[in-house]
């Protein structure tokens, strides 16, 4: 009786959970594991017809090709500033409009915003591009006929390098802002609401509220979305980026990874492309982690407070 | 100062910031809904006010359906409804078939291979899709699976963060359940299906939902992998016909277009490919804030 129940874990089916296994074993090997090995074509001249074991080894020559083009700055500086961009104004956006969900009091009310500022999320990017490129447009675009009854001329926008990262921008933070905002709803409704009930008897007002009590609530949570943030600086979703991107304003919105579309899917310079990529993921992946082990550092330390 | 009109200034202030607050998300949520209204509107005026760039708010001139009618027998919209409907469904189906099966054994006390796993799985989120485009492609150029629909229903068959999350959920549930059945001589299929499965309705709605909604929207592997246009979901169709052509139109703007419908085409495909999320969204929005709400919890 005692023996049973010493080996009550082993009553655990290892092999029938190994079974289990087996299919996800095989995807991550084939379409995660495969593809990482894959990457070794960045050292090859790779050509489909010899495979990777035939195809010649050229060292690094692809990654000397890649830093010494005229596309490495250009590229890793619209990378940079678009990652920038979403920082500096994409990150506060979903704040400020929990802030304001927030302080709304009427329930019904902040039920029927936070489900209007959600809506744009659930939209795909292909949809939310399209109404932007036609909002956009010089000949039948909103924008533009409002500009043109204000006695302005129209704006090409689309084709004028100078606008695409405040495009780009702002088409995220309208789309991605209230889903944003949810982390810092949750964060908010954590905060013990006698607290505000001490601060008003104090004849706090409203920005005194947000200042003593709401801020110093979720202060934690922002350093550690911002932390995250930082880390993903570099790692722009290249799907994004490419809907709204044309041939003529490819000097402010080639990033690396609409390079590696053009260079490997669309031209089919395997290598060049995969080296390219390699390289994003190593910076993207030094970048995630140092970012990942200070969040959890705060988080740890905002345990102990 | 005395106290009433302390306070008197006090409800003063209150008002002021509420109706600044009110003021500023409605605001916030007019910008949002705009360019929905006004595809919506644009969709349905008079073609020509449309190409006069007359529409601004509410439709111009006679309610039309112009654009909805040439839509309606417009065959690669449907099929590309139907191939969405497809790898939607049958691709969440095997999202979570997938992620189930590797939380449960994942979850499970005294599993002598969760460390191995758990480092397997966790590994592969930390590599950038940047960085795997190429490969990837040539892995499933290789099984000789291009410009079949088993590629798309298969190369995104699980994302290793829903497998974590899903697997902690698996954890929470009381361990002596489980003893108990094994005692009776269940197997942990019957495990699976007959305790598990039944007690995580909610998660499993969240975690599909995401799921769901990614293979609705998503383009760009549709786009890579099939050339077969018959096989294409609605968001490469609607690429084609949304984006490219007001990227074309942007290029070429003093062109006059031959075709006066081709503005409220436009806009009616934008209605039509939102319209079923549109109507959905109030019902499924509990557990999409729940799964949003969850990750922040995990961080």
């Amino acid at each position: 009786m005692q023996k049973q129940k010493i080996k009550n874990k082993s009553l655990v089916n290892h092999r029938e959970l190994w079974i289990m296994l087996i299919p996800v074993l095989l995807y991550f090997l084939l379409f995660k594991y495969l593809p990482m090995g894959g990457v070794i074509i960045a050292l090859q001249r790779y050509s489909p017809f010899k495979g990777v074991l035939g195809s010649p080894w050229v060292g690094l020559e692809y990654f000397r090709q890649f830093f010494t083009s005229i596309y490495f700055g250009r590229v890793l500086k619209n990378t940079l500033m678009i990652g920038l961009f979403d920082l500096v104004f994409g990150f506060p956006a979903p704040i400020i409009l929990a802030l304001l969900l927030n302080g709304l009091r009427n329930k019904s009310f902040k039920k029927i915003t936070q489900t209007v500022t959600l809506l744009p999320h659930f939209v795909s990017y292909v949809v939310v591009a399209g109404i932007a490129l036609n909002m956009l447009s010089p000949s039948t675009g909103v924008i533009n006929a409002f500009r043109v009854k204000l006695g302005l001329e129209s704006i090409y926008f689309m084709q004028e390098s100078k606008y695409f990262w405040g495009i780009f921008t702002t088409m995220r933070i309208i789309k991605e802002s209230g889903f944003s905002a949810i982390i810092y709803l949750a964060a908010l409704s954590s905060i013990d609401p006698t607290l505000y009930e001490a601060a008003r008897c104090d004849g706090a007002s409203r920005p005194q509220q947000l200042k003593y009590v709401t801020l110093p609530g979720i202060i934690p949570t922002i350093i550690i979305m911002f932390i995250i943030k930082v880390g993903k600086i570099i790692s722009i979703s290249f799907e994004q980026v490419l809907l709204l991107q044309n041939d003529v304003i490819l000097d402010t919105s080639e990033v690396i990874s609409t390079l590696v579309y053009r260079r490997g899917l669309v031209n089919a310079d395997y290598s060049y492309a995969t080296a390219v990529g390699l390289f994003e993921t190593f910076v993207a992946l030094v970048l995630v982690l140092s970012s990942n082990a200070l969040a959890r550092r705060m988080k740890s330390e905002s345990y102990l407070w | 100062m005395n106290h009433t009109s302390g306070s008197k200034t006090n409800q003063k202030m209150e008002i002021f910031w509420t109706t600044l607050i009110v003021v500023t998300i409605i605001a916030v949520c007019l910008i949002m809904l705009y360019p929905f209204l006004f595809t919506l509107s644009a969709s349905v005026s008079d073609p020509k006010s449309v190409i006069r760039n007359q529409v601004s708010f509410f439709p111009k001139g006679p309610l039309s359906f112009e654009g909805y009618k040439i839509l309606f027998k417009n065959e690669r919209i449907w099929q590309g409804y139907a191939n969405t409907i497809f790898y939607t469904i049958v691709g969440t189906m095997v999202n979570l078939a997938l992620t189930i099966l590797a939380a449960y054994p994942m979850s499970r006390v005294g599993f002598q291979g969760y460390r191995f796993i758990n480092i397997f799985v966790a590994l592969t989120m930390f590599i950038s899709a940047t960085g795997m485009m190429i490969p990837l492609y040539l892995v499933v150029r290789g099984m000789k699976l291009l410009d079949s629909r088993l590629a798309i229903l298969i190369v995104f068959g699980a994302f290793p963060y829903y497998i974590i999350l899903l697997r902690s959920f698996f954890q929470q549930m009381p361990e002596e359940m489980f003893e108990a059945a094994r005692l009776d001589g269940a197997s942990e299929f019957t495990l699976l299906l007959k305790i598990v499965l039944p007690l995580s309705g909610a998660a499993l709605a969240t975690i599909g939902l995401y799921y769901g909604i990614n293979r609705w929207n998503g383009y760009f592997w549709a786009m890579i992998f099939l050339r077969d246009e018959t096989k294409h979901p609605l968001q490469v169709v609607l690429r084609e016909l949304i984006v490219l052509a007001a990227m074309g139109e942007e290029m070429d703007a003093s062109l006059k277009r031959s075709n006066t419908n081709a503005e409220v085409i436009k806009y009616g495909a934008i209605v039509l490919a939102t319209l079923p999320i549109a109507v959905i969204y109030p019902f499924i929005q509990k557990y999409f804030v729940k799964g949003a709400a969850l990750g922040s919890v995990k961080g």
